[in-house]
């Protein structure tokens, strides 16, 4: 494919007006879930991933990205005004955004992160495009044992630079495989660990159980709470666009937000958090003020802001490229496109290259559309967090579990769901990683077949399934992955003791 | 987080572990022979799952009386802060949440609907009940038009079938 041709495709596709449609209403859905603390991606795609059934693959995919990049704008306006951050990734923008709000420049926090979301999010596709393109070339050279490599790289790199315990990491791994395996087995068809019910004999359905994971678990723990998000909106008004001379110092950050963000949404398991993070350093280390860094500046907003948005590109690209979804949120937008009957892999987006096309167009779309109108929604967006959190957690809860029975009319999916909602609830709670154990339900069945009947083909010998160039060298770098993840938890460790033995008892 | 839950978690992890290990011996072998066989995955996962849920406890147990209390460094995702948390309240929405699953074709969705909304809001803390049932009899009516309409999603409504079906509104 050329590299010209995924632009050209996904501009193409701008010119259906369902695409539009589908952009409008993700965005606008997405930038009052950003809104909402602690309404992340992953839980606002479980919310609407059942309507995207529904949906030609095209537009679904176009509505599902659109909702991310309103989310990435969304959850900058409660960090800048409240102080309160939408998710994680936005913690650097509460540490200088809200600090400029509280000096009363509200409008030049508000302005910047506008700039900086929308300019970084633009910027990224294009590094989509040049990042993805040559990945899918190599995809051709992808057999059984490349796959295998690719899904142990995918798990490993997960839960080696997401977790926070390694170990909880490859347990939640571990989990999501062996309930993902539940059913028929891919090579001989017995079932396994069926119990005897007929139910499940073809196993779980697994987008109930990834939704359940994924975001039943999260509005579980938020009903932990009983609290109302504070109405700020009034702070808000009067906020005027800064001029060009204003944001022109935090352009160059904003460029570091991108390229750091686009990497480093790519890498398994690291989304906007790191690349928000890594960014940020990038941008004080360049930068001629680093020390108004967490005072208010205006750079360390714009770097943060771009890399958090870029890092949606990011993630798309070994999601398409290579079949690997690095992130909650990918996981689920996979899901999504294999109730559409894709398969997800190497070769998905190969042989159907119109998602590659609709990605983009979602992207450029929700862009556009957030440039039209983005600064206006900032502040009628803050009307969003009014809304009662205890009502909006129940009524989300309802939303989905009806989506899931949507999927086959069936009450088990429900209870499913139910249960791996109720499973992550711990798991969020105490330290297990969510995301590898969705991973897990979802790549599982995948993971073992590409692992026997690879071994099938190379003559069931081990030696020369391992010792296949591409399969070697993959498996040696998740092994790397994985003991750099061991010896970075280490050394964390030690500082902490360190600290703690400093502090004294 | 409070180390007697994370031991009690990591536990059920690898009690599970081993009843998967258990149960994966009792699977068949089948016709077809390779050098994996249909067992290993769930050896293997069972496996991480009771050395992973021992290494967990017993780390915990090393460090046991090192501190005097059952507070250790949070792993997993914090509640906020400045604001009380019950992991009561999400147990009973979860149960809540389970009898709503288990009424919901026997009742029919145009009623269990709105009485689990009612029942979670107050399981949430609301004691406004006329607004409550407000909210949700308009949600179970729009999540009906959208899913059962719009959508053609098949939605069981119980005792009112006979009743749907005079009015034509389901056909089967």
């Amino acid at each position: 494919m050329e590299l010209l041709t995924p632009l050209l495709g996904g501009v193409a596709l701008l010119g259906d007006p369902m695409v539009w449609l589908a952009v409008l209403a993700g965005t606008l859905f997405g930038v009052v879930a950003g809104a909402m603390p602690g309404i992340g991606t992953t839980l606002a795609y479980g919310l609407v991933l059942p309507f995207t059934f529904v949906m030609p693959p095209i537009i679904g995919v176009a509505f599902l990205l659109a909702i991310s990049v309103g989310v990435g704008y969304g959850n900058s306006i409660p960090a800048i005004l409240m102080g309160i951050p939408g998710n994680p990734a936005a913690i650097l923008t509460v540490i200088d955004g809200h600090r400029l709000h509280k000096e009363g420049k509200s409008g030049l926090a508000l302005g910047v992160s506008f700039v900086a979301a929308l300019g970084g999010q633009f910027a990224s596709i294009f590094l989509f495009v040049l990042l993805v393109v040559p990945l899918m070339g190599v995809a051709y050279h992808f057999s059984f044992p490349e796959i295998f490599g690719l899904y142990c790289f995918g798990f490993l790199a997960l839960i080696s630079l997401a977790a926070d315990n390694i170990v909880k990491g490859l347990m939640s791994a571990a989990f999501g495989i062996a309930i993902g395996l539940v059913g028929l087995d891919p090579i001989n068809m017995v079932t396994r660990l069926d119990m005897g019910f007929r139910e499940v004999r073809s196993g779980f359905e697994e987008v109930a159980l990834v939704i359940g994971i994924l975001a039943l678990s999260e509005l579980f723990r938020s009903a932990r709470q009983v609290f109302q998000w504070q109405d700020k909106s009034g702070e808000a008004k009067g906020s005027k666009f800064p001029s060009a001379a204003e944001i022109r110092p935090a352009v160059p950050a904003m460029a570091t937000g991108t390229i750091v963000g686009t990497f480093v949404g790519a890498i398994p398991g690291a989304g906007a958090t790191p690349a928000a993070m890594i960014s940020y350093q990038a941008a004080q280390m360049l930068s001629k003020e680093p020390e108004k860094f967490g005072k208010g500046s205006i750079e360390g907003i714009g770097a943060n802001e771009a890399a958090q948005n870029a890092s949606n590109s990011g993630e798309l690209i070994p999601t398409l490229g290579l079949g690997i979804p690095v992130s909650g949120s990918m996981v689920l937008l996979l899901a999504a496109l294999t109730v559409q009957g894709f398969v997800p892999g190497p070769l998905m987006v190969k042989n159907a290259p119109d998602l590659l096309f609709a990605a983009i167009a979602g992207l450029m779309a929700a862009t556009i559309f957030l440039l039209l109108a983005g600064w206006w929604m900032a502040r009628a967006m803050l009307k969003a967090v009014q809304l009662d959190r205890q009502v909006v957690i129940v009524l989300a809860i309802t939303m989905t579990l009806i989506g899931i029975y949507a999927i086959n009319t069936k009450i088990l999916d429900v209870l499913v769901a139910i249960g791996g909602g109720a499973v992550g609830y711990f798991m969020l709670r105490y330290g297990y990683n969510t995301a590898a154990a969705a991973l897990g339900v979802f790549i599982g069945k995948e993971f073992e077949r590409a692992l026997r009947i690879g071994l099938n083909m190379n003559d069931n010998s081990w030696v020369t399934f391992l010792s296949r160039p591409i399969t070697a060298t993959i498996l040696l770098i998740a092994l790397a992955v994985l003991v750099w993840g061991f010896w970075k938890r280490m050394q964390m460790r030690r500082r902490i003791a360190a600290r703690t033995a400093e502090q004294g008892p | 987080m409070d180390r007697r839950i994370d031991i009690a978690v990591a536990a059920a992890f690898a009690l599970l572990g081993l009843f998967m290990i258990w149960q994966a011996s009792l699977i068949r072998e089948g016709m077809m022979r390779d050098p994996i066989g249909p067992r290993a995955a769930f050896y293997a996962c069972g496996a991480v799952l009771v050395i992973g849920g021992a290494v967990v406890i017993l780390g915990h147990l090393r460090r046991w009386s090192q501190q005097a209390h059952h507070l250790v460094r949070n792993e997993g995702t914090a509640d906020e802060m400045d604001f009380p948390s019950s992991a009561l309240r999400a147990w009973g929405l979860i149960a809540l949440v389970t009898i709503f699953a288990v009424l919901f074709q026997p009742l029919g969705f145009l009623i269990a609907t709105p009485v689990f909304i009612v029942a979670a809001l107050a399981v949430m803390g609301k004691r406004n009940w006329g607004v409550m049932a407000v909210i949700a009899v308009i949600f179970t009516a729009v999540t009906y038009g959208i899913f059962a309409q719009i959508l053609s999603v098949r939605i069981p409504v119980g005792p009112l079938t006979p009743l749907f079906r005079e009015l034509g509104w389901i056909v089967l």
